[in-house]
């Protein structure tokens, strides 16, 4: 898939470090992401994809380097302070991370209902909307403890898509879903992109889901950028650490 | 060498956990200078706490009141003291019994609940999903508890003790065979509004304790479904315990600032 005409680069990752449990995680990493453009982050597991991802949206803050969003250093703000620039973002956990106490619709509806809106009938139209785009209809009332893997991962999306976000931060979207599933939230990303203009990143290890979605690939390789570059760029590669990876071999002997 | 450097951790390790529940308040504080305040979550914060404490809180005041009457009355019996029963067991309910035995209650059940339900969603990314939704966790979880549990404490404890009361009058009146007359004029004759000031003074800090020690230890919960079992034990423990060493302090600051009469 061929990228967009060149963007505006709207976030921008300068030299990231972040340590947790003594365990030194990313060692100066840099990023650059473009308007509307999907990119992917490849990575293999443990390596600091989903801890990267939070940096995005202040849930973490570096022990040095930035993270500039519409040029603006979120890693100084403090929590309250990072409000403004989190309601125009969105972001799946790898679980969905859905309030177990509340539906599906009052899920759904958090955000709306947190911004001060009080007309139910607009927040249902809303919901109902959402739910839609997530190909959810009519579970509205299900609680999440009894929906299934992809349900959860669909539903949290259409929570922070009621808020008409400019980014989404996606962790691992298709990990653990059937390939049908994970098809169908691979098309939704597109569409997301291709309807509302909504530039995402997308934390994976999944390779079809790459060739699917990407315009931009960069791969986390010991705490730094590896390679960043296009989806022809990546199956061309040569690179010994970045094939393996594309080609899914361990080297271990049976 | 050994010794002193334990006795520094410890006090080190005491100093920070007190600095970690300064700035919770100071959080609380500022969510609530911000305007940041969900009464329907409060509502069901006061019904959470306050309705279903009910059972715990009635059966506590009522034994305890009942124990100690009966205790008071064959020690005092001896005397010929036996009309004293009301003025010690109404002013013990009002000081210490009261917001102290309600205060442990509290803190096991409500604490517990508090702790347990923060932790799983510390633990199950619920958390750190209402700050990407861009909720503070303070406002939205730790302010209505703390406004519920200022609201429901003062009222739980004053209900404890009220049943205490009434328990030990019902017991020494109709049971031990104590004037009703006699009793209930040296129990309003001792008993003063600084007793009942004390007992609400009192509940409005156990309170205060219980909540920001059961949010903090949730808040903070970490390693799935272990951690959140840690964290509500700690919860209980740390709440309880100080609930008694506050106590003490309360009740000599209380005694130094305000001495004798009623």
């Amino acid at each position: 898939m061929s990228a967009p005409t060149p963007a505006r680069e709207v976030i921008s990752v300068d030299n990231l470090v972040q340590t947790l449990a003594g365990q030194e995680i990313l060692r100066g990493f840099s990023l650059k992401v473009y308007q509307g453009e999907t990119l992917v982050l490849l990575g293999r597991s443990g390596g600091g994809k989903s801890v990267f991802l939070r940096h995005l949206i202040g849930l973490l803050q570096p022990l040095s380097g930035s993270v500039t969003v519409e040029d603006r250093n979120i890693s100084v703000l403090s929590e309250r302070e990072l409000s403004p620039v989190r309601r125009r973002m969105g972001m799946v956990f790898q679980n969905g991370a859905l309030f177990d106490s509340m539906n599906v619709a009052d899920n759904v509806a958090f955000a709306m209902r947190e911004r001060g809106e009080t007309d139910e009938l607009l927040i249902s139209q809303k919901v109902q909307h959402a739910l839609q785009m997530v190909e959810l209809h009519g579970q509205q009332n299900k609680m999440p403890v009894n929906l299934s893997g992809g349900m959860r991962k669909r539903v949290a999306l259409a929570r922070t898509l009621i808020n008409e976000p400019r980014y989404m931060l996606y962790d691992e979207p298709t990990a653990g879903l059937d390939p049908i599933v994970a098809d169908s939230i691979d098309l939704l990303v597109r569409r997301l992109q291709r309807q509302l203009g909504v530039t995402s990143i997308v934390v994976t290890h999944d390779m079809k889901s790459t060739f699917t979605i990407a315009d931009h690939v960069a791969f986390l390789h010991e705490g730094r950028c590896y390679f960043y570059g296009t989806v022809a760029q990546l199956r061309a590669s040569t690179d010994p650490i970045i094939r393996d990876f594309v080609d899914g071999r361990s080297h271990e002997t049976p | 060498m050994a010794p002193a450097r334990f006795v520094g951790h410890v006090l080190l390790t005491f100093a920070r956990y007190l600095g970690d529940l300064s700035l919770l308040l100071a959080e609380v504080l500022r969510g609530i200078a911000h305007g940041q305040l969900r009464f329907r979550l409060v509502v069901h914060q006061i019904f959470e706490i306050g309705y279903r404490s009910q059972l715990v809180i009635l059966i506590t005041g009522a034994f305890t009141g009942a124990v100690f009457a009966t205790q008071t009355f064959f020690q005092f019996q001896r005397l010929q003291m036996d009309t004293a029963v009301g003025p010690v067991v109404s002013v013990s309910m009002f000081r210490e019994l009261g917001p102290v035995l309600c205060g442990l209650m509290v803190a096991g059940r409500v604490g517990a609940a508090m702790s347990a339900e923060l932790g799983t969603m510390k633990v199950t990314e619920q958390i750190d999903a209402l700050r990407a939704l861009a909720v503070h966790p303070v406002d939205y979880l730790v302010i209505p508890r703390f406004v519920a549990m200022v609201v429901s404490m003062p009222l739980l404890v004053a209900e404890c003790i009220g049943i205490g009361i009434l328990a030990a009058y019902l017991l020494t009146t109709q049971v031990l065979g104590v004037s009703e007359a006699y009793y209930l004029h040296n129990m309003l004759h001792f008993t003063g509004t600084r007793d009942i000031a004390m007992g609400l003074m009192k509940a409005l800090v156990f309170g205060f304790l219980i909540v920001f020690v059961a949010c903090h230890q949730g808040l903070n919960a970490r390693d799935g479904a272990v951690g959140v079992g840690r964290a509500t034990t700690e919860a209980v423990v740390i709440g309880s315990l100080f609930i008694l060493v506050v106590n003490f302090f309360l009740t000599m600051t209380f005694n130094i600032v305000w001495p004798g009469g009623k």
